[in-house]
């Protein structure tokens, strides 16, 4: 323990996801607080009013904003926000992640189901914060 | 024959242009008749000397006729004793009596005929050649033996009639002359009764075929021959084609041919004929042929049928009229794409075309045509068949896209549902996590029931994805080493046999054209299911192929708990399941999946089993 204060970025319409990423967060044991989005808008002015962050997770199921419109707001800002941005999808379906693949989305993290895939996520948002050099993935 | 008209006493030396002694003007002029005329006349005394000889017949005894000039007959001439000569004027000379025969000359290609005349001093003979006559005779005698022959054998009927013409000397009738041995055959009478009947008694109750009588009026009108192409005849019941031949002497021929045959291998061609337009009428398959210029020379109707209105198609530039788009690109069907126009050009080709009818309706078209040669090779044409297969089509489109939609279907439905269940399973773990020792033994119960039931929801969903995903997903078709695969298989299912103490032999497997990581489910799938379902024995599982016509066949063998037969066609429904999930785990999808792969490789999968005794399956795959 660093005594660092992580701040993490979520873009996220379900309030029920948004609490499972904030226990997962709350079991990498690191301080940290959560920046809840619904949409895209509302984030991106985050950034513009200078909110900082250590990691950005991205659900591109948002009502109101196309795949690819948040798919090039993750890439702009990847280049002005010293973070990683992570697509954060429900799917698990190995044509969707080729197709982020496609679409230039280097990072993604699966939506966990049930405690022991969450443990795992867990554990992989913890290495995200700790090193930012560690890609996602969705195991 | 002529005889002398003037008597000359008997002289010695009277031979011809021998002694020129004249004996009276009377017996000059004869001498000079007798000298100048073709035939050969000498004249002999009693003791058979010559006393005339004229010089015709000195050249047929081939002599100069003063050799004569004293001698007898049989000194000059000894080759005729023993000849008709000798015998017919020792008759004449012995007992008087005159004789007339034909003999052949010296000279073997003349003929002679002899006349011997006896005279108060001796005999004359008069010898004229025939040979002309003769030969004339025989040519005669040849040609009416020839054309006997010929009349008789011929293979037709000839007879020969006489009119016989009423008191306004129309014809009403005619009477035979003659007829060959086929008349004699085909009406089964002598020629002695035919020779002298009417036609009218031969045809009795029937009367005289009209085609016959109106036939015979008129070449007689005319006087030029008439033929009745075929005409059934009563008396006989035979078809036959009749000419009528007139002669100038008032009689007539007719030929009479038997065309029975014919007019019944005609008639049966009429109906295969008709049959056949019958079919072609009938069919919705428009086909027919074109000219060298692509126009449509002959065709079925269906065409018409099909475009909703009339084509007239006179080359290919006519084509255009056909509104027809390519399905794949959209573009317009040039005239000249059309396979009836690439036939002219030598290519068969098949293509299907959208279409656009007369009345505006769409459609497609399966349109074939292929070159028409002539025995030279070289092309006249085109054959072509157009099908009508808008509905067809549209079924298949219907199909398609039902199809699409249920996997659509499928997908959104495994994808949306797996929300929902992250958040109930997510916080039903977390509450247990959490708050697990404050709720009370009771709570933790159900909520461990609730998480069960998410999670085999949770398989549920997972496998539907699956199910959806085979159609659209896939790394394609590739070559697949199959001893590869099925050695995945074995290690994805490593600890299941081991625990089960199970054992698996392998024969050697093909490398076949699939999408290996379905192979490998479809493999995974029977080989666990085989260790799942054992029975008391420790699972033993046999996996071998066979070659069979274009495809191999897979034989996965287990001693396992068996099936019944009557789940043959249910065992492979999606989330069918024979036995409860306590039991034996598992959705009950495996199989369906493993169907749906084997199919979508063209081949079919099923099983052989006995409740108890093991399970063999089957399945083949194209290659």
């Amino acid at each position: 323990m660093d005594g660092r204060r992580y701040s993490i970025v979520l873009v996220e319409d379900n309030e029920g996801d948004t609490r499972l990423v904030d226990e997962m967060l709350v079991d990498t044991g690191l301080e940290h607080d959560l920046y809840w989005f619904k949409d895209a808008p509302s984030f991106e002015r985050f950034f513009s009013e200078g909110g900082r962050a250590d990691l950005v997770l991205i659900d591109l199921n948002v009502p109101g904003t196309s795949v690819h419109d948040l798919i090039s707001t993750i890439k702009r800002r990847a280049g002005e926000v010293d973070a990683p941005i992570v697509a954060y999808t429900g799917s698990s379906s190995p044509e969707d992640m080729v197709r982020l693949r496609e679409e230039g989305v280097e990072r993604y993290l699966v939506k966990p189901m049930g405690l022991e895939e969450m443990e795992k996520t867990s554990a992989v948002l913890r290495e995200l914060l700790l090193d930012e050099k560690v890609t996602a993935d969705r195991s | 024959m002529a005889s002398p008209t003037v008597r000359w006493r008997p002289i010695e030396h009277r031979v011809a242009g021998v002694t020129g002694k004249m004996m009276g003007k009377c017996i000059g002029l004869s001498d000079q008749i007798l000298e100048r005329i073709d035939d050969g006349i000498f004249v002999l005394d009693r003791d058979w000397r010559f006393i005339y000889l004229n010089k015709r017949a000195a050249s047929i005894f081939g002599k100069d006729p003063r050799d004569f000039l004293g001698k007898t007959i049989w000194e000059t001439n000894p080759e005729l004793l023993g000849t008709p000569m000798e015998a017919a004027c020792r008759s004449a000379m012995e007992r008087g009596e005159a004789s007339n025969f034909e003999m052949k000359g010296a000279d073997a290609d003349i003929w002679f005929e002899i006349a011997v005349t006896p005279m108060s001093s001796g005999i004359m003979v008069h010898g004229r050649d025939i040979t002309e006559r003769h030969e004339e005779v025989r040519a005669l005698r040849e040609r009416e033996t020839r054309y006997r022959g010929l009349f008789e054998n011929l293979h037709e009927g000839v007879s020969v009639s006489r009119y016989i013409l009423d008191e306004w000397g129309e014809v009403t009738d005619w009477e035979l002359i003659d007829a060959n041995t086929w008349i004699e055959r085909l009406l089964e009478r002598r020629r002695c009764s035919l020779i002298g009947m009417r036609v009218s008694q031969l045809y009795g109750d029937h009367g005289i075929p009209d085609a016959l009588l109106s036939a015979v009026r008129e070449m007689r009108r005319t006087n030029s021959s008439v033929s009745i192409e075929s005409y059934r005849d009563p008396l006989v019941d035979k078809d036959f084609h009749v000419s009528f031949l007139p002669q100038s002497d008032g009689s007539f021929y007719v030929l009479t041919i038997d065309v029975t045959r014919l007019k019944n291998a005609q008639s049966r061609a009429e109906e295969d004929r008709a049959r056949l337009q019958a079919i072609l009428d009938s069919t919705p398959v428009a086909m027919g042929i074109t000219d060298i210029n692509g126009g449509v020379l002959l065709d079925n109707g269906a065409l018409s049928k099909i475009w909703c209105g009339d084509l007239s198609l006179k080359n290919v530039r006519d084509y255009s009229k056909c509104r027809a788009w390519w399905p794949e690109s959209g573009e317009p069907v040039r005239p000249e794409e059309w396979p009836a126009a690439q036939a002219l050009k030598g290519r068969t080709s098949t293509e299907t075309f959208d279409i656009e009818k007369f009345d505006g309706t769409r459609g497609a078209l399966i349109v074939s045509a292929s070159p028409i040669r002539d025995q030279g090779g070289a092309i006249i044409g085109a054959a072509w068949t157009v099908q009508d297969v808008s509905d067809i089509k549209r079924t298949e489109e219907e199909l398609k896209r039902s199809n699409a939609d249920l996997q659509q279907y499928a997908y959104v439905a495994s994808h949306d549902l797996q929300e929902p269940l992250r958040m109930v399973m997510g916080h039903l773990e977390l509450l247990m996590k959490r708050h697990g020792d404050d709720i009370g033994p009771d709570a933790a119960d159900y909520i461990s029931s609730a998480i069960e039931g998410a999670k085999r929801m949770r398989h549920l969903i997972d496998d539907l994805l699956a199910y959806s995903r085979i159609e659209s997903k896939g790394e394609g078709m590739t070559l697949v080493d199959l001893n590869e695969v099925v050695s995945n298989a074995l290690s994805n299912l490593q600890a299941s046999i081991e625990e089960a103490g199970g054992q698996v032999d392998i024969e050697p497997l093909p490398t076949v054209h699939a999408d290996g990581a379905q192979m490998l489910q479809v493999f995974q799938n029977i080989i666990g299911n085989a260790i799942k379902f054992r029975g008391q024995d420790p699972p033993r599982v046999t996996v071998s192929v066979r070659r069979r016509s274009g495809s191999w066949l897979f034989c996965v063998k287990d001693n396992g708990i068996g099936i019944d037969l009557k789940h043959q066609d249910d065992l492979f429904k999606m989330f069918h399941r024979l036995h409860g999930s306590d039991k034996y785990p598992g959705t009950g999808i495996g199989l369906a999946i493993s169907k749906k792969i084997v199919e979508r490789h063209g081949g079919r999968i099923w099983f052989e089993s006995q409740p108890g005794k093991g399970t063999t399956f089957f399945f083949t795959v194209r290659g």
